[in-house]
């Protein structure tokens, strides 16, 4: 008995390990497809020997930082909305449904109309919305005390309030995000490699901090007072947890505008798959993020070449049903319930 | 151990308790007793440290609960809340945050910990639920978990809000003798209890808790004061053949 406790490989562990190599092998994959594939096709071979210009371009200014937006914003959805939900111990809580995505949003439209000739005030003015919402909503929970599923619907409520400004803002001033679809459904057809070199401090930074904060964040599941009582600074981590969230929030809006669904439905399907600790859901709710947007995102741009539709779509049409197929798998169902 | 020393609690304006004071004894197992929503659970929140006091303090070995580091103050009192949210996670993992406060910055556990951990294991007899979703045992199962996790932690003082309430009566007896024999290996106890023959067989203390104000002593000296008798409207006898060796008398309650 005395080895059981130390010892013992739990299922968790084998879960994370299969799972972990899946999605490497997966990502490294879908890496290679989405260089390769597109309106132009490239072939590998292209690709290694000498490239004539054409190529070279369309491979380092184009696929190459679209394909790492894609696996960026898809880890930082994902693990943003993974540190919601045990924050917010709920687990319908996503960086979109309590507002985050909205109130980056909204500051990046206020930034594009206040200073329209500086665009690198998109990505600062993403940070700022996302924080400033999350700021709300962590305010409105301290001062009134609400329970957890008041404090989702206030963050519902906030971010439709924040949403109604930026449609307001965007009615007006219609001239300042020309591809507003685009903004609003989320996609990955105008990123840049500027774009990307300004959204990866952000996201390396939450990373970061989730991944210090991981063994406080599973005793927080115990419950405020649980915590407390064996030693968690509770209010310390929670802010630290939501900071990091708006941080990851915002790099992958300020790239990919407002994608939905992956903060939601990745944690979810990684709590199924292991049910562990947050050493294990976190590096693998931002590997399949990474996975799952970068995959939408090939679809995005092949299914209906040479037109493109916005990743959000996809992700909405391909997420959503295979999510509802797990809910109603009995086996999944019952132990994550 | 703990003093309480003119002790107000609060929530925003309703005074739960008001300039209170006692102490519990070196390991002591003292049983808080009182009318429902009288401030028992508020009381011993209030010694864990999670309740900051309106005025007065509570002093853990003569020092201030409030402003102690929170990691130090966990390695020496454990709480054991009325209610608790049920996380998805196994019993092992449970029990292994216990050993929370004692770990260092990475919180990677040490072989140290691991022992601890199985001497919690042991002595609560959950080898076969470690690797069972604490959400699919039954209410006493999940109560050795907690008592294993609180147990692990090895705190020299124990604090537990009802731990045997809404349980079939032998998970009672099975926590209650637990949670006695920490008691007899030098553990301080304070637990909050519901059921008054119950908590009178276990203690050797009680506190009492009434109209804002608390009182203690030993057991006989507080069933002899007829405090309980003035609070609960019934008295508490010693009667052998009775299952905890006390029973409840007379009054317009029982």
């Amino acid at each position: 008995m005395n080895t059981c406790t130390s010892a013992s490989i739990s299922k968790p562990r084998k879960n994370f390990y299969i799972a972990t190599m899946a999605l490497a092998i997966a990502i490294a994959a879908l890496f290679i497809v989405s260089m390769t594939k597109g309106a132009a096709s490239v072939s590998l071979v292209d690709v290694t020997n000498d490239m004539d210009i054409q190529t070279y371009n369309i491979i380092m200014y184009i696929r190459l930082p679209r394909t790492i937006a894609g696996l960026l914003s898809g880890a930082a959805l994902a693990v943003s909305g993974l540190l919601l939900q045990t924050t917010l111990n709920n687990r319908l809580a996503s960086p979109g449904i309590v507002g985050v995505n909205a109130g980056a949003g909204l500051f990046v439209v206020a930034a594009a109309i206040l200073f329209p000739a500086v665009l690198q005030t998109k990505y600062l003015a993403a940070f700022a919305g996302a924080l400033v919402t999350v700021l709300i909503i962590y305010a409105i929970a301290r001062k009134t005390g609400a329970t957890r599923v008041t404090l989702l619907l206030a963050g519902v409520a906030v971010g439709s309030l924040l949403s109604a400004f930026s449609d307001a803002l965007v009615t007006l001033h219609p001239q300042v995000l020309p591809d507003k679809n685009a903004f609003f459904i989320g996609g990955f057809a105008s990123v840049s490699s500027q774009s990307v070199m300004w959204a990866w401090p952000f996201i390396a930074f939450g990373l970061l901090i989730a991944v210090l904060l991981n063994r406080r964040l599973d005793v927080l599941a115990l419950g405020d007072e649980m915590a407390a009582s064996l030693g968690v600074r509770v209010e310390l981590c929670r802010f630290l947890s939501i900071l990091s969230a708006a941080a990851l929030a915002a790099g992958a809006v300020s790239m990919a505008g407002l994608i939905g669904f992956v903060g939601l439905i990745v944690p979810n399907l990684v709590r199924m798959i292991t049910p562990g600790g947050h050493r294990f859901t976190i590096p693998l709710a931002a590997l399949l993020g990474a996975a799952l947007v970068l995959f939408c995102d090939i679809l995005a741009r092949l299914l209906f070449i040479p037109y493109e539709i916005p990743v959000g779509i996809l992700l909405s049409v391909i997420g959503a049903p295979f999510f509802i197929y797990i809910l109603f798998k009995k086996k999944w169902s019952r132990s994550y319930d | 151990m703990i003093e309480l020393r003119n002790l107000t609690l609060s929530y925003g304006d309703h005074t739960v308790l008001e300039n209170c004071s006692g102490s519990i004894k070196r390991g002591s197992f003292t049983c808080v007793l009182g009318k429902n929503g009288c401030g028992k659970s508020t009381l011993l929140k209030a010694m864990a440290g999670l309740l900051v006091p309106a005025k007065g303090n509570v002093l853990l070995k003569g020092a201030a609960m409030v402003g102690m580091y929170p990691a130090l103050r966990a390695r020496m009192v454990a709480y054991f809340p009325q209610s608790r949210p049920l996380p998805q996670t196994d019993a092992l993992t449970m029990i292994r945050h216990g050993r929370f406060p004692h770990l260092g910055f990475s919180k990677i556990l040490q072989p140290a910990d691991h022992a601890m951990i199985d001497r919690a294991v042991a002595f609560t007899d959950t080898e076969t639920l470690l690797d069972k979703d604490i959400r699919q045992l039954s209410g006493g199962e999940r109560q050795r978990v907690y008592l294993a996790m609180m147990v692990a932690q090895d705190a020299e003082v124990l604090l537990l809000d009802e731990p045997a309430t809404f349980l079939d009566v032998d998970y009672q007896l099975d926590i209650m003798r637990m949670i006695s024999k920490l008691n007899g290996d030098g553990k301080t106890v304070v637990m909050v209890a519901h059921d008054i023959a119950q908590a009178v067989s276990a203690a050797t203390d009680i506190l009492l808790v009434h109209d804002a104000d608390i009182a203690c002593g030993s057991r006989n000296e507080m069933i002899q004061s007829g405090l309980l008798e003035r609070v609960f409207g019934v008295g508490v006898q010693q009667d052998t053949s009775s299952l905890y060796g006390y029973k409840l008398t007379g009054g317009s309650a029982v």
